[in-house]
């Protein structure tokens, strides 16, 4: 890499976010989904400015209206409106904090109760780490949105109860990812050599295997946040999740299917927010993986 | 392969087993009486409901309680639902035959079309046929599975009229539910207008089987790709080509047999996000499945139902994965060694 200040010439090997970085500057779609993630998420942070109207404002006079490009549509309310008068596009940003900004927290908690449960159990030897990874591939293989499902069944269907179940169902994965990551990592050269030198247990987990991780977290992360999105959504949609008049995505969908010979125009917006979300995140994922994996041969 | 099994079944039961205390405990988790969640007896005074109290040992020790419970579910004593006060074992299994045969005919679509399109893609890799199978393939994984059924119904079911919206059968065909599975049903009972109910069955069926294939679809496209891609490098295909195979012996008889195999370990852990479609399916088209019934019983805090439906679905799950990995052992011998090793 050349800086602008140094006039001579010095090779320097670029560091792996570099090379990740390049790689992910290679590919267009890549990019694109990169930029539409950005502003899916301004849009989410700045929605009070952003949006014409509040999400839950009616409109009398204008109940089920259509988007703007049809023939009865108005230019004030650009998406149309729902059978109650509500501005759809208002809705939908204001609806992104439930839909995106509620999963990306439920993800993060999950993320490092889950990474912490899981480097330790990648430390330990033994039965205490067998017993917990049959354990754990009995729990992964029941659907997460079934165990979602039960936990609202206890605890009501409420958005708070709903973030507590997401949470709950996302940690066992990040334990096992991690814990089998730890486990792999753990026999190899550099490990030992560092335990030969002495090093504490925690400057192990710390400094010496966690950064040779990353990528496992990293890639555990967006999965694990697109299967939260999508787990939201769906409880919404079951009418299990966060209830009305919030402008949830999917709790919008569940009442668009009620209107569907009427205004089939409502379910556009929320659905084609929801899967630009989930497509953006997946596809960042998705090329993550693979800079990673390219890196590693 | 015995120790093999062996240690199979022995995590199998093990497994049942948890399944079975976590069941046992949600009971007590549940708001309300536990004696009532679990059986679904209803009014602390009645007759029915102490002797129901008798019958499972609830003024003994928890882990009487627990053992009346297993005698009771394995008697096939699943309580009784609280809204419709039918037996909860008999419902169920009506509704395991709708919902298997959902699962059945989408993974067997799945199958029919992943397969050629996986293996052709990888073929032609780096390619525009390759890029377009697998840039369809990563949008139609991120697709919310609801808001694609919504668009089938609006598409094909409203806008062209070539299906009904919801349902299994139109009512005016009185078939009678023996196994819960329509196309079974109709073959079974002995009504004149068989053909007739046959086909509008299958009007009905179409819409919800492709939805759920979807997804299976699209993973197993990616899987088979890899696979195939990672084959291809092998030694075996090489000296293969050396001999001066033809390009479809080599396909039919070196590729695929190996690249199965990976393939058919993942698409047993894919089988619970075919449960989780399955599940929000049901409720778009209104299917009469264990899903729909979950979901159901969740609104109407009908706990012995949600109990039945939810050991229902795990145990499918778990069986599923059981049989497949039983069966990738069996043909691959050489995984069993793996196993052994931990």
């Amino acid at each position: 890499m050349r800086t602008k200040s140094n006039i001579f010439y010095q090779f320097r090997a670029p560091s792996p976010r570099q090379l990740i970085w390049r790689q992910f500057n290679d590919n267009p779609i890549v990019v694109t989904a990169y930029y539409v993630l950005a502003i899916i998420m301004l849009a989410m942070l700045f929605a009070p400015i952003l949006a014409p109207y509040s999400p839950e404002q009616q409109f009398n006079d204008a109940i089920s209206l259509p988007p703007a490009w049809h023939p009865e549509g108005e230019m004030r309310f650009v998406f149309g409106t729902d059978d109650l008068g509500r501005d759809i596009l208002s809705r939908v940003l204001y609806g992104a904090r439930y839909s995106l900004g509620y999963p990306l927290l439920a993800t993060i908690i999950a993320a490092v109760i889950g990474i912490t449960i899981g480097a330790w159990a990648g430390m330990s030897r033994g039965v205490q780490s067998s017993t917990l990874t049959h354990f754990l591939d009995v729990v992964l293989s029941i659907p997460s949105l079934l165990l979602a499902l039960v936990i609202v069944a206890i605890l009501g269907p409420t958005l708070h109860t709903v973030m507590i179940a997401i949470t709950l169902v996302l940690i066992p994965q990040f334990i096992h990812s991690v814990h089998n990551a730890f486990y792999t990592e753990r026999s190899k050269e550099y490990v030992i050599a560092s335990k030969l030198n002495g090093c504490s247990r925690n400057y192990l987990l710390r400094r010496v295997i966690f950064p040779n991780i990353t990528s496992v977290v990293v890639i555990q992360f967006t999965y694990a946040l697109s299967t939260a999105i999508l787990d939201i959504a769906a409880l919404g949609f079951l009418g299990l999740g966060v209830q009305a008049p919030a402008p949830e995505w999917g709790t919008m969908l569940a009442r668009s299917m009620e209107h569907m010979y009427l205004s089939p125009w409502s379910m556009l917006l929320p659905g084609v927010a929801l899967f630009m979300t989930v497509l953006t995140i997946n596809i960042l994922g998705d090329s993550l993986h693979r800079a990673i994996q390219q890196q590693d041969r | 392969m015995f120790r093999y099994s062996l240690s199979r079944i022995l995590l199998f039961s093990i497994t049942l087993w948890l399944l079975s205390i976590f069941t046992f405990a949600l009971n007590y988790w549940y708001p309300g009486d536990p004696l009532t969640n679990m059986s679904g007896v209803v009014g602390e005074m009645t007759t029915a409901y102490q002797q129901e109290s008798i019958n499972r040992a609830m003024d003994s020790t928890i882990f009487r309680q627990y053992g009346q419970y297993i005698a009771h579910l394995v008697e096939g004593n699943w309580g009784i639902s609280l809204s419709t006060q039918e037996p909860v074992f008999t419902a169920m299994r009506h509704h395991l035959g709708a919902s298997l045969e959902l699962i059945i005919l989408g993974s067997a679509v799945a199958i029919v079309l992943g397969l050629p399109l996986g293996t052709y893609a990888a073929l032609r890799q780096r390619q525009w046929q390759d890029k377009l199978i697998m840039t369809l393939s990563l949008s139609t994984y991120s697709i919310p599975v609801f808001w694609f059924a919504q668009l089938a119904i609006l598409l094909f079911a409203i806008q062209l009229g070539w299906s009904p919206i919801a349902g299994q059968i139109h009512p005016l065909y009185a078939i009678e539910t023996q196994t819960g599975s329509i196309l079974l049903d109709i073959i079974l009972s002995d009504v004149d207008y068989r053909g007739a109910a046959f086909i509008n069955a299958l009007q009905h069926l179409w819409l919800p089987t492709l939805v759920v294939a979807l997804i299976p679809l699209t993973m197993l496209i990616r899987m088979i790709r890899s696979a195939v891609l990672d084959t291809l490098q092998l030694n075996h295909i090489k000296a293969a080509r050396v001999r001066g195979l033809s390009d479809t012996t080599i396909l039919f008889k070196h590729v695929l047999p190996t690249a199965i195999q990976p393939v058919l370990r993942e698409a047993g852990l894919q089988f619970s996000v075919l449960v989780t479609n399955i599940i929000i399916v049901e409720v778009v088209f209104n299917w009469p499945g264990l899903g729909g019934w979950l979901v159901k019983s969740i609104f109407e805090r009908d706990y012995p139902v949600l109990q039945g439906g939810l050991l229902c679905l795990a145990m499918l799950i778990l069986v599923a994965n059981f049989t497949i990995d039983l069966l990738h052992a069996w043909r691959y011998p050489q995984t069993r060694d793996v196993i052994d090793a931990d």
